[in-house]
């Protein structure tokens, strides 16, 4: 396994040969179900939100998709034949890419001191159990499963989710399968560049989806765009500029 | 001799009746009466220009020489964003399709436009009713129209695919094929040609119908009738359509962006539709580099004035104006 990028946050790897075959992975999944344009249009098409979503109108067959999804589709098709399991590796284990919002405080702000308070106030594992509690309550009331949240705390994801209700089959294994994929994050390290990386990385894959480039070719060029970010970030970084 | 005595007559009148300071007094008065109202009266629209348009202006000026990622005060760079405009691939890449998407897209929303003008201009009284059924789909929203876009021109099941599809013709994958992005967008943006309809089918009524009598009355056909007498009547119109909708163009945004990098598209996105308005934003609003976005809204400004510049200069040959115009 590579990383996308160097733990301390300043080295693109986008053109790593890990990280070409992982993107020439991802694009035989659609490949295998009449490539991207195909999949596309039916995605557009279909009421992603609704009861005429693409699963439940089996236009599709598989998709990688995000974890909040499980509960769009538990809402609006309860009963489409569904089955959910994580992306793995070659090796059989299970790996997810993690990823959310931080809160930052300014350097020059009034009053960091306090800032700080409320941010760890925010994120503590007693306001995340109130926030789940709070969840389960507006779920029972609409008769529904309470499905979990991932909260970028580790005590507080372990504290919720022995909370989860059960949905009955096939959502209990969805579940499941989230907080599997959970315990096996990677994140990109914290970097000043975080924006332009992550453009520079899907524009390289939608390239590729596009047509318009091979793996290798798109991870080469985005590989150039976001070190050049990288460079530039910390360089102004570092001039505390 | 006529402009001597009349001279004469005035001072003389002037002597018989001198304007004695209070009068005066009281004319000044009246009048700074009369300016304090005026621009009291102006005064919503200043205020509104001032803060709304005259302000950011300055500003935007300010902040395309700077660093500025919102959060850390300004910093003065020089002309670095400028020189950075022309390092940028990207940029290049979104004037290119724009200025591409503006040639093609103008002059057939003018030419539809017209035909649709014309067509309606002969419908007798229910002209008003095709008037309006051109016009509603201009109040349509922006994004509407781009999620209308992707479902019309879906590659699989989209209206448009499906009607080629009884000539025997397989659609192309216009939401994907960077080939077939930026035509589908064109053809797209005929949904809104209502406006434009509007003022041309005004311009066409406008049209004495003397001269079409005198045309037939030399033996002028159907086509030397619109050419010789329609065309250049209503040229003034179809200017105005060529110009706005050439500046419209070279902003286009909002269908392109909600299509291919909107809300329903969170890391979706299609180069083809890139214009240079959505990496603007882009730029300012997904990186906070809202210096450089300025620079990049500056560069617009110009080439945006530069056409129109040069669309003037062509219009001297091409438009007529009628000194008075005929009721």
């Amino acid at each position: 396994m590579a990383d996308l990028i160097s733990e301390d946050g300043t080295t693109a790897q986008l053109d790593s040969p890990e990280v070409v075959e992982a993107l020439e992975w991802a694009v035989s999944i659609y490949d295998a179900q009449g490539g991207f344009s195909a999949v596309k249009s039916y995605r557009d098409a279909a009421d992603f939100f609704g009861a005429g979503n693409q699963f439940a109108t089996s236009v599709l067959g598989a998709m990688p998709m995000e974890q909040w999804y499980v509960n769009v589709l538990n809402d609006v098709s309860p009963d489409a034949p569904m089955a959910f399991d994580t992306v793995r590796g070659r090796d059989g284990e299970t790996l997810a890419f993690a990823a959310g919002s931080a809160w930052a405080i300014p350097s020059g702000a009034d009053n960091p001191g306090a800032a700080c308070r409320w941010a760890r106030v925010m994120t503590s594992t007693d306001a995340w159990e109130a926030a789940a509690q709070a969840r389960i309550s507006a779920r029972e009331e609409e008769g529904k499963p309470f499905t979990g949240i991932l909260t970028g705390n580790a005590d507080a994801d372990e504290l919720i989710q022995g909370m989860v209700t059960s949905g009955g089959e096939p959502w209990d294994t969805a579940v499941a399968k989230m907080y599997e994929a959970n315990d096996a994050t990677f994140a990109l390290p914290a970097n000043p560049a975080d924006a332009e990386f992550k453009s520079a990385m899907q524009d390289a894959v939608n390239s590729v989806l596009n047509g318009q480039a091979t793996p290798q070719e798109a991870l080469a060029s985005a590989q150039q765009t976001a070190q050049k970010a990288l460079d530039d970030a910390w360089a102004k970084l570092d001039g505390g500029d | 001799m006529r402009g001597q005595s009349s001279t004469a007559a005035t001072d003389a009148v002037a002597a018989l009746d001198p304007i004695s300071p209070d009068r005066e007094r009281r004319q000044r008065a009246a009048r700074r009466r009369n300016v304090l109202s005026a621009l009291l009266f102006l005064s919503p629209w200043i205020v509104g220009f001032a803060v709304f348009t005259a302000w950011p202006l300055i500003y935007s000026a300010y902040l395309s020489l700077t660093d500025y990622d919102v959060i850390n005060d300004p910093a003065f760079v020089g002309f670095e964003n400028y020189a950075h405009l022309f390092e940028d691939p990207k940029i290049a890449l979104a004037l290119t399709n724009t200025l591409l998407f503006t040639a093609v897209q103008v002059p057939l929303y003018v030419v539809v436009s017209l035909v649709l003008a014309l067509l309606i201009n002969q419908a007798g009284r229910g002209s008003g009713f095709f008037r309006t059924m051109f016009f509603l789909p201009k109040m349509t929203p922006p994004v509407a129209v781009g999620i209308l876009f992707l479902l019309l021109f879906n590659g699989q099941n989209g209206l448009i695919n499906t009607v080629l599809g009884w000539f025997g013709l397989a659609g192309p994958s216009w939401t994907t094929d960077p080939a077939w992005v930026k035509p589908g967008l064109v053809l797209m943006s005929l949904w809104t040609v209502g406006a434009s309809v509007i003022i041309l089918l005004a311009a066409l009524q406008n049209v004495p119908m003397e001269l079409y009598e005198s045309a037939r009355l030399d033996g002028a056909g159907f086509w030397r009738q619109s050419f010789s007498v329609t065309l250049p009547m209503i040229s003034p119109a179809i200017f105005f359509v060529v110009v706005v909708n050439t500046i419209a163009g070279l902003q286009t945004f909002d269908e392109a962006y909600t299509a291919f990098f909107g809300a329903g598209n969170t890391t979706y996105s299609n180069d083809a539709a890139l214009f240079y308005v959505i990496y603007l934003f882009q730029q300012a609003f997904q990186f906070l580099h809202m210096g450089y976005a300025s620079a990049m809204a500056w560069v617009l400004f110009v080439v945006i004035m530069a056409v129109t510049a040069v669309q003037l200069i062509v219009s001297r040959r091409l438009v007529y104006y009628e000194g008075e115009a005929p009721r």
